[in-house]
């Protein structure tokens, strides 16, 4: 019996590779749209995994950090701190150290501070505005420092480097030249340069939550500026959105596409040997007998095709890494992976689910105009 | 075995068969005759439920075909074989393939299949063509081997729609030769043709539908 009914299935092998060799340009044509399909179904989902990695890694690091106003008392404002809900953990700098923090995050820091600090001193200008003057032209590096995201200096206030009470135009700057001048070359008095870095817990990495605890810590007394990449992540975050629902429409688009290229495939399968599938009719066979070898074939045509566009996407993922884009990329922390098992299995299983919803509409269309 | 009761088919509105009425006895041979567009092939057709009657009741084997629900079809099928005036084989299959067909499809494979390909094509004599293809073969033995592979499956009925339409006479006398030994051996057979000279042979029973 099984024996029998293996027997049954070689058959419908037989018929179905007969048919495939019986139709070879048609399912070559159909094999190339097919293959194009799943390449940029793929595609769209590596860059999706990725672009959502680095997000997922961008919340996860996410951080606030405040910079202290000049003589101001910091343990009240860190036990304060310590005592908002959310926060996992705090760290204070201060001092050459604290300098050496943002050193280490951006290495060019410390030349660049003494460049702005020895331009002001050069320019004669009085301490309180050779402050101002000096923090404004080092508002971009410094903030690339501080979170590894850099914005222009003119991009400074959007991108979320906001001082706490902002009178006067030039006062929207960092302190982290925290100067009493010194009138020396070097212009900063690092024992008074300090900030406080907060981590969050990961459940309460939401906008509403940041949002208002940088409203909070803003408001508070001896805070200088809050640093918080609040418009940063909301555009990444929309960024991230707008990826998602091109990339479902264009997924729904080649899924509709590979199923229409199937039932166009089938269809001519059928058309062809219209004259067989009447005779096999007449001598008794079933429906299951005749469409059995076409699902076959169309699974076929799906599986290879997928396979070809999976290799064709790992040969060009790997050229991208051999020519070292991806050290390219780690420089500004962007981590290239090529798909899981898991992905792959999910466009895998639409190509299985196209080519059958494709064999499947083809062929009942067909048995049901010339049902018995 | 077969029973017509007030059959009437029609297509667009005009009559092919006007209550056509006859009983077919197990391992009858019958010639059914009429000229062009009598309806010889559409009373054939509606045995194997190519067709549907527009009213009126076929039996076959005491079970109603009308009341057959569309995957009983098949069924039926295996039960009657076919053959056509245009041989209707499988011209990529060689003639051992064609005739294998008929029991393939019924979910025969194996050593069943070589015995009873073999077997018939013994029967039909043109077991030493086996290997060739459609093709290769004169209108005679093509349709020796449609005579197999409807018969190859056992059937209790065979249905053959002017097998000799396009045979010359000698040929057809061997198609017609080779249908009467199987239904010696007990098939039960219906015989379409409009050639008046082939009613002359034997004492078969002839079924003359008269155009409406």
């Amino acid at each position: 019996m099984i024996l029998q009914r293996l027997e049954y299935a070689l058959n419908y092998f037989k018929i179905a590779f007969s048919n495939i060799r019986s139709n070879m340009s048609e399912n070559l044509f159909a094999f190339s749209i097919m293959s194009f399909s799943f390449f940029i179904m793929l595609f769209l989902l590596l860059f999706y995994i990725n672009i959502y990695n680095y997000m997922s890694s961008f919340q996860e690091t996410s951080s606030m950090i405040i910079l202290f106003k000049k003589g101001s008392g910091n343990a009240d404002l860190i036990n304060y701190i310590k005592r908002i809900k959310g926060v996992k953990s705090l760290k204070y700098y201060e001092g050459k150290p604290a300098l050496k923090s943002l050193e280490e995050k951006n290495p060019a820091i410390k030349k660049k501070l003494e460049d702005i600090s020895a331009a002001a001193a050069n320019a004669g200008v009085s301490p309180a505005a050779r402050k101002n003057q000096g923090s404004m032209k080092a508002s971009s590096n410094p903030g690339k420092g501080l979170a590894s995201q850099g914005p222009s200096p003119n991009e400074g206030e959007k991108a979320g480097l906001l001082k706490s009470s902002p009178t006067t135009e030039a006062q929207i700057s960092p302190v982290l030249i925290m100067p009493d001048m010194t009138g020396t070359n070097s212009g900063i008095d690092y024992n008074k340069f300090g900030y406080i870095k907060i981590n969050f817990r990961k459940n309460f990495l939401n906008r509403l939550y940041l949002s208002d605890t940088y409203l909070k810590l803003k408001l508070k007394k001896g805070v200088d500026y809050v640093y918080y990449d609040k418009i940063l992540r909301d555009k990444a975050i929309e960024f991230l959105f707008f990826v998602r629902v091109m990339g479902l429409i264009i997924f729904a688009f080649l899924f509709l596409l590979a199923t229409f290229i199937y039932y166009s495939a089938i269809k001519l399968v059928i058309l062809k040997k219209q004259d067989e599938i009447d005779i096999l009719r007449l001598i008794g066979a079933t429906n299951g007998y005749i469409r059995a070898p076409m699902f076959l074939e169309s699974l076929f045509g799906g599986v290879l095709s997928f396979i070809a566009a999976l290799i064709f996407l790992f040969a060009i993922f790997n050229a991208f890494m051999y020519y070292r884009f991806n050290d390219f990329l780690a420089y500004f922390h962007v981590k290239i992976i090529f798909l899981n098992y898991r992905e792959i299995f999910t466009v895998f299983s639409l190509a299985v689910i196209s080519s059958i919803v494709g064999t499947f509409l083809s062929s009942k269309k067909f048995f049901y105009n010339s049902e018995e | 075995m077969i029973e017509f009761s007030h059959i009437y088919k029609s297509y667009d509105n005009r009559y092919i068969l006007r209550d056509l009425n006859f009983k077919v006895n197990r391992g009858e041979f019958i010639f059914i005759t009429g000229p062009s567009g009598a309806g010889k092939t559409t009373t054939l057709k509606l045995l194997i439920a190519l067709e549907k009657p527009s009213h009126g009741a076929i039996k076959f084997m005491d079970r109603e075909l009308g009341s057959l629900k569309p995957r009983e079809i098949p069924f039926l099928r295996r039960r009657i074989g076919f053959v056509f005036q245009d041989f209707k084989l499988l011209p990529n299959r060689t003639v051992f393939q064609n005739v294998a067909l008929g029991l393939q499809v019924s979910g025969i494979f194996g050593s069943v299949i070589n015995k009873n390909v073999t077997d018939i094509l013994k029967a039909v004599e043109l077991y030493i063509k086996r290997d060739e293809y459609p093709c290769n073969l004169s209108g005679g033995e093509q349709q020796r081997v449609a005579i197999a592979r409807a018969l190859v499956l056992n059937p209790q009925v065979l249905l053959a729609d002017e097998p000799t339409g396009n045979l010359d006479e000698d040929t057809s006398n061997i198609v017609i030769d080779t249908i009467k030994n199987f239904n010696k051996k007990g098939t039960t057979v219906l015989f379409a043709t409009h050639d008046r000279g082939l009613l002359n042979q034997g004492r078969s029973r002839i079924i003359d539908i008269t155009k409406t």
